[in-house]
């Protein structure tokens, strides 16, 4: 009676065990070069674009310099607008770690921060502003009436290591960015109107 | 006696020039070596020859790059590039060029027309093999009506 209990009790282990590796690797990303991923753009990135070319395109620099971002490059042959943009991640690379920072002169996990190091701790290791950064890099591309939005996003300590770097596709991102260029545009039409 | 004596130094002096000699080898091995792990790899481009005007071709690769999530940083219709990068744990840059006629591309490996396309790409600084640089092809050439 206990064994066949056991027995039943091991057979659901496997099969909830099989059940979460397997989902596992159905819910990753196909990688950007396979032939899978080719849509990986979602629908509120992609939207149907009229009208003067070099108006939307003016538009499209204004919305992304609008929202902080820094213009890189345009193209008017191929409607490309191409902007990043860095904002400091106060305390972010402090959370990451439970012995905080760990760089070349924090690299210790005994004592830690409750003991002698506390003052020094803060002041080695760079000067006044070692905030991550976080990088994010957006282009907008209309191309035969077809405008798509592309963004990722990079985390980087101030000494370089690479905190997290992830493809940045917001649905709520590109809806913004949507309105904006499409404001501009109507108010640049009814400034040339009259 | 002076003829056993001058032997000897002929042996020491030969003795020298081979230590010296052994000494410049292995400086210049060590030399070898190290520059051999500074190169990276280069990345290796591969294209293909597509019947389609290059200003077409150039925006079927542009909408191929955008619709998979790659950011464009640089493009350029009059030259015909493209330069994309997508940040992951080890991040893509893909560099795109197009060319109508003239010389043939290096790793061209269809020939189906006079307009060049030339991918070439790093995946965490190791350059982007066949394998992932045909489904981009295919991809392009969809685009392009060009496949069944």
């Amino acid at each position: 009676m206990n064994d066949r209990r056991y027995r039943f009790g091991r057979w659901l282990a496997v099969c909830i065990g099989l059940g979460v590796l397997s989902g596992c690797q159905s819910l990753a990303a196909p990688a950007p070069t396979s032939s899978a991923g080719g849509n990986v753009l979602p629908s509120a990135c992609r939207w149907p674009a009229d009208g003067d070319p070099l108006e939307r395109l003016r538009a499209t620099r204004d919305a992304l310099e609008s929202q902080g971002y820094e213009i890189l490059d345009t193209d008017a042959t191929l409607g490309l607008v191409s902007a990043e943009r860095k904002t400091s991640q106060p305390g972010l690379g402090a959370v990451n770690s439970p012995f905080g920072r760990t760089g070349f002169w924090g690299g210790f996990g005994l004592g830690g921060r409750h003991g002698y190091s506390l003052g020094m701790f803060q002041n080695f290791g760079g000067g006044y502003n070692t905030d991550p950064v976080q990088i994010e890099r957006v282009s907008v591309v209309t191309l035969d009436a077809t405008t798509r939005v592309d963004r990722d996003s990079v985390v980087v300590d101030y000494n370089g290591y690479l905190i997290d770097a992830r493809s940045y596709n917001q649905p709520s991102f590109c809806q913004q960015l949507h309105q904006d260029i499409e404001s501009g545009l109507n108010q640049s039409n009814a400034g040339a109107a009259p | 006696m002076s003829h056993r004596e001058l032997t000897t130094q002929r042996d020491v002096i030969n003795r020298q020039f081979g230590v010296r000699r052994i000494a410049w080898l292995g400086l210049l091995i060590g030399v070898l070596s190290l520059t051999g792990c500074a190169v990276t790899p280069q990345a290796q481009p591969r294209s293909i020859a597509v019947q389609a005007t290059a200003d077409d071709t150039l925006k079927a690769t542009l909408a191929m790059l955008a619709e998979r999530g790659f950011v464009i940083r640089h493009g350029d219709g009059d030259l015909g590039q493209i330069d994309a990068v997508l940040a992951s744990r080890s991040g893509y840059e893909m560099h795109a060029q197009v060319t109508s006629g003239g010389e043939r591309p290096p790793g061209l490996v269809l020939q189906n027309g006079d307009t060049y396309l030339t991918l070439s790409g790093r995946r965490g600084g190791h350059p982007l093999e066949a394998v992932e640089l045909d489904p981009l092809f295919i991809d392009v050439q969809t685009r392009l009506g060009l496949l069944p």
